[in-house]
């Protein structure tokens, strides 16, 4: 099997693809291209890309569209590229299962950046938490084998809420700030970006937390996160 | 010859040829027929009808001894008392023929017979069957063909012919004639009665209630298996027959009929005052089955009172054009005698009656034979007459006469009532017109346009020849609207409007035959005012007219600025929507070729890499490329708000057309597909060749990248009138939906996801607009859009008198 980094890109105006194969393959990835988004889903299974850049407004297909369904089926790192600004929408767009949000126009290697974080988190830490499980209550988290289980059955999560969970898990009771998690999980240069962690927080409650048990993460308010010492 | 009864045949003294006591019939639980009594004597027809099921069939199988009965006895009792009974013959017609389909028909007809007649040759047979289907006015002609060879009708014939030739003296007649012609029906009919006359005796099982009515001299009902009547036909009507069959003791379905007619009239005269006189008559008509029908009424001329004609139906034009005007009295015929004398006059046959006018007269040349006529009496006497005239003499009988009182009943009512209607409908109308403007300007109508009709109503409504509406309001233009009748204008009314007092409110009368009253607004000020050039007015009427019309017309103005306040709203909101998604695009379509610059830039200044000559070469091929779009783009934006700020400015000077649209040809991509035409004798216009040339490259463009595929686009150019050109540029594509093309020309819309500010087409019509042409899409597929510019400068605007 390819070794390389496999980079789907979605992206209808030529020049840009042109902009990014070139780059992409200069750094020794694989690049695959759709340009239109209707042939996404196909390509991710066929090649298996770690990477897909998605373009938000594409002919005929909607970006967030897009990115709830790949997000459905795939744990492949979801950045989009899009020449929308707005808040909302870069936290609808994390919302739906992205991992990363870089507005048009950026420098490439800003972009590149951007690729090897989400790279970053999707991969095993290169050095381990002390502690190589944490329980609380029925949950279980193997940092070892990179699983998370609740009430003995297996919770999927993404590589980014895996990251942002081992980052809060492996220090119980430990306040970790937003610039602190954003830097870890996404990687420095987000630090103000905490829409990031709220979007990403919130996804973890929801696999996580059940009404009616006491808080996994709690939240400080304005500070950041801490993981409950609970057991 | 043997169809002739004999003295014979009229036999028992009873004079009882058939007699059934108690018979009953069963199968397994159902009674088939139950304890059915009845006789049947010489020269009589009695009549057995009943529903499907009621136990015909079996009775008549019973009676000719095919069926044994569980009880009762049945006699068939022979032409001469002292007979043995139940061995007289009887001949049957089954319902079912019964037929032997491999015989001939005169086999078939002398079937069973043969005994009888063994001496008889061949031909004899042949020509008395031939003579026994001449009775019964057969049409068949080869007495030789097998009876599965003969059609339903045929079968039908051969059997009556056997029954009927057989001369027992007793028929049993089950549906005789149901595969028979209307015609041949007749003949059967007509043989039937001359053997009843003859002295035989027979029971008929029909469905067909006509034929029983002309046939039978008793009816008789079953109705499951039991005698439910037993009845002469003089003393029921067809539709008690029918109610017997059915078994529901319904109303008789003439006055059913009668019922609804009246309803509906009843509803139409309600709703239609001038059509419910004509349904009168054309009711009257079918209910009486007359062909010939006209309603008179009574006017009074300078000359006299005269029935002059309202209504009519089926008459013949030398009658109809004899009878529009009658005169009252026995000088005027039926009509007029039964005007004068208050009730109904009938004339059994034109020929005997001496008192003939000229309409009847008429009449008579076009073939009718009578008429009656009956007078409509109204709450005051005598309204008019209703009339009708028929081909045929005689009188009408009581039923009938009893019906077109009724109808004159009804008649009557619909006339008084539309009298009625006539005399209040003058306010009615009015104030149907301005509560139908209530309705008008809450919908999508121009809003004057139903002020306008509403007042018009008004005026007329108040018979006046002026009335006009000055609306008022802090924040807004004044508002005059009116309508004059007599074109006086309204310049007069006006200051009589404007100079009405504030705290005016109900119809006031300032002066004679005028009229002012305030519109009860709310955040403004209404007056309405009307003149008359009658000087008594404005009477009481005309008072409470205008006071109803005044709240109505500030009813409709309230809803009009509530309306128009949401749309406002609501077109403000779109707009808004609108800005804010032309804004994502813009900003999509600005970012996207940045997007490459920057990026391409800072792919080369990467530190770490170094990139070939090739590459470096196509990256800077892109930026300049990129660079190029987004000063177009930007070029667009600045053209845009210039035409929406209305300060594009035309360099203009004489151009030919066809260098223009060759110069736009050129900066096509795929200009190969791109097929021009333009007619030879093109002279120059007036226009600035840059401005469109950008007009066509866009729509040439648009049309390869939107027309699919690698169809062609034409453009064709031709001198439209003497004063304009028209360039149209067709694609071969699917067309435009029409959701689409309505707004094609928003800067907001793009026809489809693909790329383009939408900017374009904005921009081309605006273009277009200010050379003082159009450009329009044209509807249907293929898409085509349709650039009309002027040849010549526009002349130069008149000075405004004004100004000056």
């Amino acid at each position: 099997m390819d070794e390389r980094t496999g980079i789907l890109v979605v992206e209808d105006d030529r020049n840009i693809v042109d902009l990014l194969r070139s780059n992409l393959l200069a750094r020794g990835h694989r690049v695959m291209v759709s340009t239109d988004g209707s042939d996404v889903l196909d390509q991710i299974a066929e090649s298996a890309p770690d990477i897909v850049l998605v373009d938000l407004m594409l002919p005929g297909a909607d970006g967030f569209d897009l990115c709830r369904a790949v997000r459905e089926r795939s744990d492949v790192g979801i950045i989009v590229l899009s020449a929308r600004r707005g808040e909302t929408d870069k936290v609808r767009a994390l919302n739906l299962g992205a991992d990363d949000y870089l507005t048009k126009p950026f420098g490439i290697e800003e972009l590149l950046a951007r690729i090897q974080a989400t790279l970053r988190r999707s991969r095993p830490a290169p050095a381990g938490p002390v502690v190589s499980t944490v329980q609380v209550g029925d949950l279980v988290i193997d940092f070892d084998a990179h699983s998370v289980s609740k009430a003995g059955r297996r919770v999927h999560l993404t590589p980014t809420e895996y990251a942002l969970l081992r980052e809060l898990a492996s220090e119980p009771g430990r306040l970790v700030t937003h610039a602190e998690l954003l830097r870890r999980v996404w990687g420095s240069g987000y630090e103000t970006q905490t829409e990031y962690t709220r979007v990403y927080v919130a996804r973890l409650r929801a696999k996580l937390e059940r009404p009616g048990e006491p808080e996994l993460i709690v939240t400080e308010p304005r500070a950041g996160y801490r993981f409950t010492t609970a057991t | 010859m043997m169809w002739v009864m004999t003295a014979d045949d009229h036999g028992a003294e009873s004079g009882v040829r058939l007699r059934l006591d108690g018979v009953t019939k069963r199968y397994g639980r159902l009674r088939a027929i139950d304890g059915v009594s009845l006789s049947v004597h010489n020269g009589e027809i009695v009549a057995v009808v009943g529903e499907n099921g009621a136990g015909k069939s079996t009775l008549v199988g019973c009676i000719a001894g095919d069926i044994k009965v569980d009880e009762g006895r049945i006699e068939r009792l022979p032409a001469r008392a002292g007979t043995v009974a139940d061995d007289a013959p009887v001949a049957v017609v089954w319902q079912d023929l019964g037929l032997c389909d491999d015989l001939d028909v005169v086999a078939n007809i002398f079937l069973g017979r043969e005994r009888g007649r063994v001496l008889l040759a061949e031909g004899g047979m042949a020509a008395d069957a031939r003579r026994a289907l001449d009775l019964i006015g057969s049409q068949l002609t080869d007495v030789r063909a097998r009876a599965d060879s003969l059609s339903r009708g045929e079968r039908q014939e051969v059997a009556l012919a056997r029954a009927l030739a057989a001369s027992t003296g007793l028929l049993v007649l089950d549906e005789p004639t149901a595969s028979l012609s209307v015609l041949r029906r007749a003949t059967v009919v007509q043989r039937l009665r001359e053997l009843r006359d003859a002295g035989t005796a027979t029971l008929l099982v029909s469905h067909d209630l006509d034929e029983v009515f002309a046939l039978a001299d008793r009816i008789v009902v079953l109705r499951h298996g039991r005698i439910v009547a037993d009845v002469s036909p003089a003393e029921v009507h067809t539709d008690d027959i029918a109610a017997l069959i059915s078994g529901f003791e319904t109303e008789s379905l003439a006055r059913r009929q009668l019922n609804r007619l009246k309803s509906l009239v009843e509803q139409l005269s309600a709703a239609d005052p001038a059509a419910s006189l004509p349904l009168v008559v054309s009711a009257t008509a079918a209910a009486l089955d007359q062909d010939m029908l006209c309603v008179h009424l009574l006017e009074t001329t300078p000359v006299g009172t005269v029935l002059r004609r309202t209504a009519a139906i089926g008459l013949p034009a030398a009658l109809a054009d004899s009878s529009g005007e009658v005169r009252l009295g026995s000088t005027g015929g039926p009509v007029g005698t039964a005007a004068e004398l208050g009730r109904v006059v009938t004339v059994d046959d034109v020929r005997d009656d001496a008192t003939w006018c000229g309409y009847l007269e008429a009449a008579a040349s076009e073939g009718v034979r009578s008429a009656w006529s009956a007078p409509i009496v109204g709450t005051a006497g005598v309204l008019g007459t209703i009339t009708g005239f028929s081909t045929s003499a005689g009188r009408l009988d009581s039923d009938r006469t009893e019906l077109v009182s009724l109808y004159a009943g009804h008649a009557a009512t619909a006339i008084e009532r539309e009298r009625l209607i006539e005399e209040v409908s003058r306010r009615n109308q009015v104030l149907e017109s301005l509560r139908g403007m209530l309705d008008t300007l809450a919908g999508p109508e121009r809003v004057d346009g139903g002020l306008s009709a509403a007042l018009l109503a008004l005026c007329r409504g108040l018979g006046a020849t002026t009335v006009g509406m000055l609306i008022t309001a802090v924040d807004k233009p004044d508002r005059w609207i009116h309508i004059d009748l007599d074109g006086s204008g309204g310049e007069e009314l006006r200051r009589v409007a404007e100079q009405a007092p504030v705290e005016i409110d109900e119809p006031e009368r300032p002066a004679d035959g005028l009229a002012v009253a305030g519109l009860p607004l709310p955040g403004g000020r209404g007056v309405l005012v009307s003149r008359w050039n009658d000087h008594t007015e404005p009477g009481r009427d005309a008072v409470q007219l205008l006071e109803d019309a005044r709240r109505s017309l500030a009813l409709a103005l309230e809803g009009e600025g509530l309306e128009i306040a949401r749309r406002e709203a609501a077109a403000a909101r779109r707009s808004q929507q609108l800005q804010h998604e032309l804004l994502l695009q813009l900003s999509h379509e600005l970012r996207t070729p940045l997007t490459a610059i920057r990026g391409y830039s800072s792919t080369l200044q990467q530190p770490d890499l170094t990139w070939d000559a090739e590459s470096t070469d196509r990256f800077l091929t892109a930026i300049t490329s990129e660079s190029a779009r987004m000063e177009r783009l930007v070029g667009d934006l600045l053209d845009s708000s210039a035409i929406e700020s209305g300060v594009l400015r035309l360099r203009r000077d004489w151009t030919d057309l066809r260098l223009v649209l060759e110069a736009a040809h050129s900066c096509v991509p795929d200009r190969e597909r791109v097929q021009l035409r333009v007619a030879d004798d093109l002279e120059p216009i007036w226009a600035d060749h840059d401005r469109l040339e950008q007009v066509f490259v866009n729509l040439m463009e648009n049309a390869v990248r939107h027309g699919g595929g690698n169809g062609t686009v034409r453009v064709n150019v031709e001198r439209i009138h003497d004063s304009a050109v028209a360039v149209c540029v067709t694609d071969d594509g699917g067309g435009i939906p029409a959701d689409v093309a309505e707004r094609i020309f928003d800067a907001r819309i793009r026809g489809d996801g693909s790329s383009g500010a939408g900017l374009g087409l904005t921009i081309v019509r605006g273009i277009a607009e200010a050379h003082g042409g159009s450009c329009e899409l044209l509807g249907g597929s293929p898409t085509t859009f349709r650039v009309v510019l002027p040849v010549e400068p526009a002349a130069p605007p008149t000075p405004d008198p004004e100004a000056s």
